[in-house]
């Protein structure tokens, strides 16, 4: 089941509707979300920073099983927290904050694992890359910065070595407003976005600019076409514009360089896109407070929900396994359960860890190698068994063992021979001595 | 039976009974008659499986009930066969019996199980309790037993009866685990035991500690053979299964990596320095906490300990890796709760294990026998091999997980690879590479490649045959370092210019090996590759400068030898073909990981492809290379194709477009000036569109002279309105018109343009005069640039696209007008054609720029807006 996932700065909950049938799912109680503060932890369950006020020292991070809408857990870090991001096995959460410094939470523990200075201003958006290696992140100082996760957590070499990031994009001028990545590994291209009215692509393996597309607006929102022929753009103007990546470009047209073409059904600014992998549906989030889903080929409205009255500024599709947890009114045990399957709250600082204590890792041990899986065993046995008895008669062991007893045989008779011959002189000499001496007395007495 | 009841086929049902009753009565002995011949047996079992003549399957439907009843009386008449045979009195036909009912568990059908396998239960329960039989039945006893639960783990809804079974059995088995002496009864015992534990674990949780005592005395008492005491310890790492929780499994582990390194702690004894023990054992047991009992109990241990002071340094060494592997398998196994795996504790406990290599420390020396030392350096290799596989077996476990223990599982890696000289724990170093950058990325692989590439340097560099003589003198690591040898430098230069023949011609010297340097292992050199394979295949492209020419020329070297060496190489064939395959295989990621520019290399290592796919008598090797000719086409034809499917698309959604089209394009001008291809190429095959298009560049330029010479300009004027953008750019551009499109206004602008166009391609000299004009609009000045900007790009990026309609339609919704794509497509293709041969010379290339400059000029009156939108598309 392909959900969409919607929330807003407004507290509107976060709708969820089945991308295919239309049908809502249940709405998830009490969210303000900042803009890309919304995702889904791996599938496992829901995670939202909060951002009550902007001015607000303090934020939260909230998560929501899939089947209660009420909160269940919350987080108080140790400073307002934007964006959220999750690497696809759903193990960590890293989360950006205002101070411009990146977190780093192991989710089975909560564990605050690192903390590192990443931008000098906010940040504003991150993004994992396919194999999770890298960490993407955008700043309201207008960098981009891919990080390797590798680095940041050998301390040896962090000391080293000048600089955490591997790449720092210093491109756009204003505040970076979405950065996504494509297929292809280490070759893949980042997209940036910026209040600067550019979109950029860069190249992660040559670590350089490829592309700059200057829009009529501001875009604050990209998707990719998952074979990476174009991308979508959503604009303040309302427009969703249609930029070439593989795609020929385009000289010239109404809006500029490489815009192959734009559609627009929103009367507001589009805040959020996100792309529905088995139809090739795009949606799009619009500060009118509506979601809708458009059809990438012709560039239709499929569907049409209803979030809010307030700005929608998440959006993510999210492929649940059709698990047991059923949306119905009798699941009120396996919720329960679900709750109690939920991790623990984030940390909020780093426990200084000690060289010595031993941080253990939660795991889960699924899917167990086939060493252990036991086998039907008589057949084998039989033919086993048979086997030995065949190799009795005539085994080359068997036969050396032959020998060998032959050997210790002769050996023992030898050795009776000698010992019966050592007996036989023995008695023979006694008998000679004891006659010799009855001889001796005999002749003694005879003397006598 | 008839004589002439004849059956249909080997696949009739009526035949199977027959046969199970001739197999009873012909093979299988019976109270009074012995064995015939023991091979008999065998027979039995493979016919019994072969037919699955105890299946009793058949179509309800269609099997006459005659059949079933006779397939029904002939399995009675096996059952009671076995039955009298396990009542006799002689140990080998009684053993046929039970070996005969455990193939009968597995092999009946499900009804027949459920119904009877109570009776067959208790039969062989009798037998595993009874100490009087013969080993050889009790063995028996126990494998079918263990078949027998196999079968039933596979019916949760008798889940109670079959767990009070096993409980039944727990007992006896001990019993038989701790009083016999023979290996091959352990063997059956443990056996059962793990079978219980998998499939009914709860069965032993009340047994635990005795199960736990019996078996790590067998494991701990010494004197099993290295086969039994990987059973034994594959046992007790079952055990936390029996209770399921969290806790238990890191008890266990605890305790094992407790004894663990109290028998190292003997082991090593002044070979290590105190520091490294110290930390280990600091990790070990935290402070404020106590220590977990013993690995089966305080009075094992205390035996264990007073015989640990006196057996050797081997016994040692094997009882520690036996543990270490108990340690891989509780981390791979399944397990239905969360558990916390010590990570930090297991690579302390590794690289204690890695940083000891026999040589003894100053202070040790008055200490040490040079004997200890031998018997100590005799069975390090094993302890180094069990504890990189731990290193795997973390890796597996912690997935993902491992990013924050990443850093010294690599420090670990490179410190130790280096100084490894055994081939076989070298394979072991690259294993753990490999998964590595699998599991890590190419965030990983940044840091580890250097160190891996240097390390397969030096494995590798032995088979080049051909400037062996030379390397002999150079060690190892310089060879691998930065600085390769000069040899290495000149065999890169000449493969690089050079070839295959350069190779045939060296054939000669081929059989030439380094003489003082051992001839690394086919094995190693696999393994070698292999983790190159991962790397190039993870971090192909990703800051791999420093390595990836040297590596590239290795490469293809190695893969060219691979195809002589299996003449000369005294190896098994096997081997040298996995070799071959896993150059090719290497040579095969590290052209489809090359994003800058061509593979150097690319067309030696096509024709090495080629040759293997024309070795069919070695059919891995020519699959391979069929699938690595086919992957690599991408390279020669490449493509981006785009993911929706446009030419479904079009056909579908913009008919009415096409349809209202028409009317306004035949409103506007009665005549179209050149007939309509109705065929135009499929827009979705952009390779084929694109050869079409070049192939048809010579008569559609022609005719199209024809058809403006007949009817210059009035016809041109009418001609479509999308034409002239795909003569300015390329045949690649074809999306351009479109969204020139978009807007009606650079419709007719375009149309002008074309129209003036094709008078001057037709009349260059005179276009020329006519169009020098200035007073050019300069609005239309950016258009021509970026016309060209994105020519260039386009070109050297070589993408092409079949992405034409879409964007087409796009621009029909935005414009609500429609457009009639499959006209604009065939006009894209025959225009196209214009264009290339236009582009062939620069003077033309500079006349297309006047004219776009004129246009304007000349067509004044028909668009009001040409200004729309293109000074800021110039800004970039």
């Amino acid at each position: 089941m392909e959900v969409v996932l919607a929330s807003s700065s407004v507290d509107g909950g976060i709708g969820c509707w089945d991308l295919h049938t239309g049908a809502e799912q249940l709405r998830y109680k009490s969210c303000l979300s900042p803009s890309h503060g919304l995702v889904s932890v791996g599938s496992r369950f829901i995670a939202s920073s909060q951002l009550r006020e902007t001015s607000a020292t303090s934020g939260s991070v909230l998560f929501w099983s899939w089947s209660k809408p009420q909160v269940e857990v919350k987080s108080f870090p140790a400073e307002p927290i934007k964006p959220l991001a999750s690497n696809h096995p759903g193990t960590f959460i890293v989360g950006g904050a205002l101070s411009g410094d990146i977190y780093f939470w192991e989710v089975e523990t909560g564990r605050l694992l690192k903390k590192w200075r990443a931008h000098f201003r906010a940040v504003t958006c991150m993004v994992f890359s396919e194999d999770d290696s890298l960490l993407i992140s955008g700043s309201e100082d207008g960098t981009v910065r891919v990080w390797s996760l590798f680095m940041i957590f050998d301390d040896f070499r962090g000391q080293q070595a000048n600089n955490l990031y591997e790449y720092s994009f210093s491109g756009h001028t204003l505040r970076v407003t979405d950065v996504v990545i494509g297929n292809g590994g280490c070759n893949a291209i980042i997209v940036s976005a910026s209040e600067d009215r550019t979109c950029k692509v860069w190249s992660l393996s040559r670590g350089t600019l490829l592309r700059n597309i200057v829009f009529p607006s501001v875009i604050d929102s990209i998707a990719l076409d998952p074979a990476e022929h174009v991308f979508y753009a959503g604009s303040r103007d309302g427009k969703i514009y249609i930029a070439a990546l593989n795609a020929v470009s385009v000289a010239t047209n109404n809006y500029g360089m490489h815009i192959i073409g734009s559609f627009s059904n929103h009367s507001k600014a589009v805040t959020c896109l996100a792309y529905g992998m088995s139809e090739n549906l795009l949606i799009s989030g619009s500060e009118d407070g509506m979601v809708r889903v458009w059809n990438a080929r012709t560039r239709n409205i499929v569907r049409m929900f209803k979030h809010a009255k307030g700005p929608v500024n998440n959006i993510i599709v999210v492929r649940r396994e059709n698990s047991s947890n059923h949306i119905s009114s009798n699941v009120q045990t396996s919720s329960r359960k679900q709750g109690a399957n939920l991790p623990p709250p984030l940390e909020k600082y780093a426990n200084s860890i000690d060289e010595d204590s031993d941080m253990s890792t939660m795991v889960s041990l699924v899917g167990g190698s086939s060493s252990v899986v036991p086998q039907y065993i008589s057949s084998q046995q039989i033919s086993n068994y048979i086997k030995e008895l065949q190799h009795q008669g005539l085994s080359a062991a068997s036969e050396m063992e032959t020998e060998k007893l032959k050997h210790d045989y002769q050996m023992s008779m030898q050795m009776t021979n000698q010992w019966k011959k050592m007996y036989e002189n023995l008695n023979k000499f006694c008998v000679q001595e004891l006659l010799d001496g009855s001889q001796a007395t005999t002749l003694d007495e005879n003397q006598n | 039976m008839a004589a002439f009841d004849h059956f249909g086929n080997m696949y009739d049902v009526a035949f199977k009974p027959r046969l199970l009753l001739s197999i009873i009565r012909d093979h299988i002995p019976d109270e009074k008659r012995a064995f015939s011949s023991n091979f008999q047996l065998s027979k039995v079992v493979s016919l019994v499986k072969t037919h699955s003549l105890l299946s009793e399957s058949f179509l309800v439907d269609s099997t006459p009930p005659k059949i079933i009843e006779a397939w029904k009386s002939a399995f009675s008449s096996w059952l009671n066969r076995i039955f009298s045979l396990l009542s006799t009195s002689m140990p080998d036909k009684r053993w046929a019996g039970i070996s005969l009912l455990g193939v009968t568990c597995e092999e009946c059908s499900s009804e027949r199980f459920l119904e009877s396998y109570s009776v067959w239960f208790n039969k062989l329960l009798a037998f595993l309790q009874s100490p009087a039989d013969s080993n050889l039945v009790r063995v028996a006893a126990c494998a079918s037993m263990s078949d027998l639960f196999l079968r039933l783990g596979r019916y949760p809804k008798i889940k109670k009866e079959s767990s009070s079974c096993a409980v039944k059995v727990v007992q006896p088995t001990l019993k038989m685990l701790t009083d016999e002496n023979s290996e091959a009864i352990w063997d059956a015992a443990v056996h059962l035991l793990c079978t219980i534990a998998t499939s009914f674990p709860f069965s032993i949780r009340n047994h635990y500690d005795s199960v736990e005592s019996a078996v790590a005395l067998k494991l701990l008492s010494g004197g099993c053979s290295l086969d039994m005491s990987k059973k034994l310890i594959r046992c007790i790492a079952l055990l936390p299964k029996s209770k399921g929780d969290t806790e238990s499994w890191s008890v266990l582990m605890q305790k094992i990596l407790v004894l663990i390194n109290d028998q190292l702690n003997l082991a090593f004894h002044g070979l290590e320095e105190e520091t490294m023990r110290d930390s280990v054992t600091r990790l070990l047991v935290l402070p404020g906490k106590h220590p977990p009992p013993p690995l089966g109990g305080y009075i094992l241990a205390e035996e264990v300990r007073n015989k640990a002071s006196q057996m050797t340094e081997q016994s040692l060494i094997s009882n520690v890796s036996a543990l270490m592997l108990g340690c891989c398998l509780m981390l791979t196994n399944s397990y239905p709760a969360k558990v916390n795996v010590p990570v930090r504790l297991l690579l302390a406990l590794v690289e204690r294990i890695l940083k000891v290599n026999g040589s003894l420390p100053q202070m040790s020396l008055p200490f040490m026998t040079a004997k200890q030392q031998e018997n100590i350096c005799s069975e390090l290799p094993v302890l180094h091999s069990s504890s990189l596989e731990l290193i795997t077996a973390i890796i597996k476990c912690t997935g993902s997980q491992l990013l924050p223990y990443a850093a010294s599982v690599v420090r670990i890696i490179t410190k130790y690879f280096k100084t490894c000289e055994l081939p076989e724990l070298r394979i072991k170093f690259y294993s753990v590479a490999r998964d590595l950058f699998i599991t890590m990325g190419a965030g990983m692989a940044l840091y580890l490649a250097q160190e891996v590439v240097n390390n397969a340097f030096t494995d590798l560099n032995s088979t080049e045959h051909m400037d062996g003589g030379i390397l002999n003198g150079s060690n190892s690591n310089a060879s691998a370092g930065a600085q390769q040898p000069p040899s290495h430098r000149k065999r890169k230069h000449s493969s690089a210019t050079g070839s295959l023949q350069e190779h045939d011609e060296g054939g000669g010297s081929g059989v030439e090996v380094p003489k003082n340097r051992p001839l690394t292992p086919i094995s190693l050199r696999i393994a070698a590759l292999e983790t190159l394979e991962a790397l190039l295949t993870v971090a192909g492209a990703l800051k791999s400068a420093p390595w990836r020419s040297k590596l590239d020329s290795l490469l293809i070297v190695i893969a060219t030898d691979s195809f002589k060496e299996g003449t000369v190489s005294e190896e098994p064939a096997a081997t040298v073909t996995d070799l071959q395959l896993a150059a090719l295989r290497t040579l095969q990621a590290s052209f489809l990981s090359f994003i800058r520019e061509r593979p150097p290399y690319f067309s030696q290592g096509l024709e090495l492809f080629r040759r293997g796919k024309q070795q069919t008598a070695v059919p891995k090797l020519a699959e391979f290379c069929a699938h690595a000719l086919l992957t690599l086409e991408v390279l020669i034809h490449p493509r981006a194709l785009p993911l929706v499917d446009y030419a479904y698309a079009v056909n579908n959604s913009s008919g009415e477009a096409h349809g209202s089209l028409q009317h306004e394009y035949s409103g506007r001008s009665n005549s179209t000036p050149f007939g309509l291809p109705q065929d135009p190429p499929d827009s979705d095959d952009d390779l084929c569109a694109r050869w079409l298009e070049t192939g048809k560049e010579d008569d559609v330029s022609m005719g199209k002279d024809a058809e403006n010479n007949q009817k210059p300009s009035e016809a041109c004027r009418d001609n479509d309105p999308i034409v002239l953008p795909v003569h300015v750019s390329s045949d690649k551009e074809r999306t351009q018109m479109d969204s020139e499109a978009a807007t009606p206004a650079a419709d007719v602008e375009m149309k002008t343009v074309e129209d003036e166009t094709n008078l001057k391609l037709d009349q260059p000299g005179e276009s020329v005069v006519q169009f020098q004009e200035p007073g050019s609009c300069t609005t239309n000045i950016p258009l021509v640039e970026a016309h060209n900007g994105t020519f260039d790009d386009v070109v050297s990026e070589k993408i092409l696209s079949g992405s034409t309609v879409p964007h087409n339609e796009a621009s029909h919704m935005e414009s609500d007008q429609g457009n009639s794509v499959n006209e604009d497509f065939a006009f894209a293709s025959q225009s196209n054609s214009l264009w290339q041969t236009t582009s062939d010379s620069n003077i033309f290339q500079d006349f297309a720029f006047k004219l776009d400059h004129g246009n304007p000029l000349a067509d004044e009156d028909g668009f009001p807006d040409i200004v729309d939108g293109d000074p800021d598309s110039d800004s970039e």
